[in-house]
């Protein structure tokens, strides 16, 4: 008896769990709609997040959230206007490089800035002989934070420690850009057969430098798991901001 | 009758709890996140210049102009050698170092030239044979790149100085 009336509760289990699957299942479909769906945009004020990142003052590139799940997004280069038309980038000499953040979305945000900078050689690969640290990027301060662990020469990373509301711009994290001069040291000598000229030849003439950067914006609500889910990193948060651990 | 536990059941819901679990991650992972990205590149060309020197000589003595012909701007100095006493009269952007080299002060940008500077001698009073010896002026002039201090001011660098002279 017992055996056979067995099967019948395993069956009404297994539908209990197809139900509660079933149920949790319906529960994000509904939060997906709630977020996407037009009917609700028309009555409430879709929440929608961006970021575009700044070069003295000028916007280069953005990613915008549009609606139903589709994105605006812009790229741009920087350092195009490091130089005026003509001249040569001279070592030593400082460029501005004022890079900031504006929350082009409607939602706040927290961001951050991966920024790497690295050598090319004239053929187009990357020179690894040449430090990174020779690209001098001024940080400010100014509220942002860099990151010690994934941090290194070639790569930082800066976490802007306050909340940046909708269309609200952050202070500029860098100010000036500058090849280290020591660059002009490393030189060749070369002298004349008749020995009367003598001349160097500077060891990196033809290489390029890159800087790269990626901005990051996440939401502010539910910060700390939102900001660990996105970035990988724990930070702690109060009514302030965030700061890292 | 004793009630035998059965695991089946409870390996049953404790899957179903496990795989609900997994779609409550799911759904909490939809966090609003968006990010940006911009490259950009510079090329170093660094280079020396050429210098050209002018020198014209008169009965008032040498006029030397100092020609930048290369692509980079540099700074220039020059510094005569002879066997006689010479001074140096500048007209104007030409200042003694004290160590023997004339600086010209301001960066001599590619394709520019110098301001005069006239070195002048004159022949040695003792004998009437001297006079018509012929002597050599020789003019040495240096150029090297413009750096920068860690001020942003251009400064020379001479130790990389390149240096050439002529003899008239």
């Amino acid at each position: 008896m017992n055996k056979k009336s067995f099967p019948l509760k395993s069956v009404l289990l297994l539908s209990a769990a197809a139900l509660l699957l079933l149920g949790s299942t319906i529960g994000s479909a509904r939060a997906a709609l709630t977020y996407y769906s037009e009917n609700y945009s028309a009555q409430v004020n879709m929440s929608s997040i961006g970021v575009t990142l700044l070069e003295n003052g000028r916007e280069i590139s953005s990613r915008n959230y549009a609606n139903n799940g589709t994105w605006v997004a812009t790229e741009g280069n920087l350092l195009e206007n490091m130089l005026d038309k003509g001249s040569k980038l001279t070592p030593g000499k400082k460029y501005n490089e004022a890079l900031s953040v504006k929350n082009s979305g409607n939602i706040d945000t927290f961001v951050r800035v991966i920024i790497t900078k690295s050598w090319q050689n004239k053929e187009g690969q990357k020179a690894t002989e040449l430090s990174p640290e020779l690209i001098e990027l001024n940080l400010t301060g100014n509220g942002w934070e860099q990151a010690s662990a994934p941090s290194s020469p070639e790569r930082m990373v800066l976490y802007y420690s306050n909340v940046v509301a909708p269309g609200e711009t952050t202070p500029e994290l860098s100010d000036t850009i500058r090849i280290d001069n020591k660059i002009a040291q490393m030189v060749t000598k070369n002298v004349s057969q008749d020995g009367k000229t003598i001349q160097y030849v500077y060891d990196y003439d033809g290489y390029t430098f890159n800087l790269d950067a990626e901005v990051n914006a996440v939401q502010t609500n539910n910060a700390k798991d939102a900001i660990k889910s996105a970035w990988g990193v724990d930070v702690n948060v109060d009514a302030t901001g965030i700061s890292l651990q | 009758m004793r009630i035998k536990m059965d695991k089946k059941p409870f390996l049953l819901a404790a899957a179903a709890l496990a795989l609900t679990a997994t779609l409550t991650v799911g759904s909490a992972m939809a966090y609003f996140t968006t990010h940006a990205t911009a490259k950009g590149a510079v090329p170093l060309n660094i280079g020396f210049t050429e210098t050209e020197i002018e020198e014209d000589v008169d009965s008032a003595g040498k006029h030397i102009v100092i020609k930048n012909i290369g692509d980079y701007d540099c700074f220039v100095r020059v510094k005569a050698f002879s066997v006689i006493d010479v001074k140096y009269e500048s007209s104007g952007g030409w200042k003694d170092g004290g160590d023997g080299y004339w600086y010209y002060e301001a960066v001599l940008s590619a394709g520019g030239s110098t301001e005069e500077l006239l070195v002048t001698f004159e022949y040695p009073k003792n004998t009437e044979e001297d006079k018509t010896e012929e002597f050599n002026i020789i003019v040495v002039q240096e150029c090297t790149p413009v750096v920068f201090d860690a001020d942003g001011n251009a400064v020379p660098d001479w130790k990389n100085g390149i240096s050439s002279d002529d003899t008239q």
